[in-house]
């Protein structure tokens, strides 16, 4: 694929991350609509919560600026290192005061997703539907009873289909252990969500 | 950097002229302003009234809308105790105890019909104001936001 | 460890499911999932919960306000280039509107006395004593401001 224009350019690695050890804010609005639809996914991925994502994102964006002319390794990938600091910014959320008072102080919230209220009553939705949103429910359940570890490559990998190898970059683990994990997260997603998977063939 | 170096000086010139008379005990020494207000799920809204105040809970609570309810002010001689109204058949009782060069003694009780809920002593900044809640009410929840002044 | 020809190997349905496995591995696997059922519901779960987990993600991003995100990313990134005094100095609007400097410091200072000392000398209040027929009681400070929250839950 060929292309002369200034934008190809920005969007060439090399030079953007030149461009924004430099500051140049055309090169961050350039970083920020690239990425932020991944970084999302992946937030979302580990906190089941679209505003927390979003805030995550935010603050990934600013610690890129931050620390982009002394922490970034140029002989690294830009994504990676993306990847890696929006899973560590999503495992402190996840542990932080913060998110343990706002689930505390919050009664009239449920950790559920409303689809039920979209709904309405269950007389009315069709069985298909009703199933379905029941059983993204339930994923979402079962994705935070995964722990962190096995949770982070399920997320990866099913977010952003990343190989083995470069799970293994972003997590700083071993290939084999990104394997295994992996092998775990989804046996256990598959027992808590045994119920909703067919049992014959469809 | 000449303008750092003269807010810098403004400054300190002003604390130093500001002016901190005794607290003479027979006169009215404190100022209470309580403000009630609704947190709830409800469609968003911010009071202008209480806009301050709302930006603060947002850093921790997750609420969509705040809604201001009352408002009663007070002014309360040192031991004098003074009752505020509050929903749901509830009655703020606040008596200033001593004032420092900072910060007033209060003492809060909260009573719900007869019966006595909450009893706390604070120590509250002057201009300053602490929030307290959160009793259930009509399907959102109940802050009170006590200021002081002296 | 390999496991033996004939039996099931869930880790290697899952990297045989990633592409991440080799030619040998890969014929292994597929002469074993012909004829093992249960083999092939293990894959065909493992598909299923990837393509649900995948359509809930697309629903989330469609619904996320991203137009929101980037500017307040990139609000949020230009305010840490230019601090404050810099700003009022050099105002990005209009090279007219620069006030002489004493006025500034002037308007700097009766914000900063209007608002109280609060926000500098600790949290908004102490509590020193508490005592309620409650069922719990929090005492929370804002982290910024340095607001105190006293919550109850009465135990009625």
């Amino acid at each position: 694929m060929v292309s002369n224009t200034t934008d190809e350019d920005l969007w060439n690695e090399e030079r953007l991350v030149a461009l924004l050890k430099e500051g140049h804010e055309g090169a961050f609005r350039v970083l920020v609509r690239k990425y932020q639809q991944r970084l999302f996914k992946i937030a979302f991925g580990f906190t089941s919560d679209r505003e927390e994502s979003l805030d995550i994102v935010q603050e990934v964006f600013l610690k890129v600026h931050r620390h982009i002319s002394n922490s970034f390794d140029e002989k690294s990938k830009l994504k990676t290192w993306l990847y890696r600091i929006t899973a560590n910014e999503s495992f402190n959320l996840l542990r932080s005061w913060k998110r343990r008072l706002r689930r505390y102080h919050d009664p009239l919230e449920t950790d559920d997703l409303d689809y039920f209220s979209e709904l309405g009553t269950n007389d009315f939705a069709p069985d298909a539907l009703y199933q379905k949103k029941e059983l993204e429910e339930a994923l979402q359940e079962a994705l935070k009873g995964l722990g962190k570890n096995a949770r982070a490559v399920f997320v990866l990998k099913e977010v952003q289909g990343l190989s083995y190898d470069e799970i293994s970059s972003v997590l700083k683990i071993r290939r084999g252990t990104v394997s295994s994990r992996l092998c775990y997260a989804r046996k256990t997603l598959r027992k808590s969500l045994e119920k909703y998977l067919d049992k014959d063939h469809r | 950097m000449g303008i750092k170096k003269t807010l810098l000086l403004a400054l300190m010139t002003a604390l130093l002229a500001c002016p901190t008379g005794p607290i003479w005990a027979g006169e009215p020494a404190v100022k209470i302003v309580v403000k009630t207000i609704l947190a709830s799920q409800d469609a968003a809204s911010v009071d202008p009234r209480i806009s301050d105040l709302t930006r603060k809970l947002q850093s921790v609570f997750r609420y969509s809308s705040y809604r201001f309810i009352s408002e009663d002010s007070l002014q309360l001689r040192i031991n004098e105790t003074g009752t505020v109204s509050l929903p749901g058949d509830r009655t703020l009782k606040i008596t200033p105890l001593r004032v420092t060069e900072s910060r007033a003694e209060l003492q809060l009780l909260i009573f719900k019909k007869e019966s006595q809920i909450i009893k706390t002593r604070i120590q509250v900044l002057n201009h300053g104001s602490i929030t307290v809640g959160g009793p259930e009410h009509q399907g959102g929840f109940l802050l009170f936001d006590i200021f002081n002044s002296f | 460890m390999k496991k033996a020809y004939g039996e099931c190997d869930e880790e290697l349905i899952g990297r045989y499911l990633d592409g991440e496995i080799s030619q040998e591995e890969y014929d292994r696997i597929g002469r074993h999932l012909k004829d093992c059922p249960s083999c092939q519901k293990i894959l065909r779960d493992n598909q299923g919960i990837s393509t649900v987990f995948r359509e809930v993600l697309g629903r989330e991003v469609s619904q996320a306000d991203f137009a929101d995100l980037e500017t307040r990313a990139l609000g949020q990134i230009r305010q840490k280039e230019n601090p404050w005094w810099e700003r009022i100095s050099k105002p990005a609007f209009s090279a007219k509107l620069l006030l002489p400097a004493s006025a500034i410091a002037a308007l700097i200072l009766f914000f900063a006395i209007a608002r109280g000392p609060a926000t500098i000398s600790g949290p908004s209040a102490v509590i020193e004593a508490f005592s309620g027929e409650v069922s719990s009681v929090m005492i929370i400070e804002t982290p910024e401001s340095r607001q105190t929250i006293l919550w109850y839950k009465e135990s009625s």
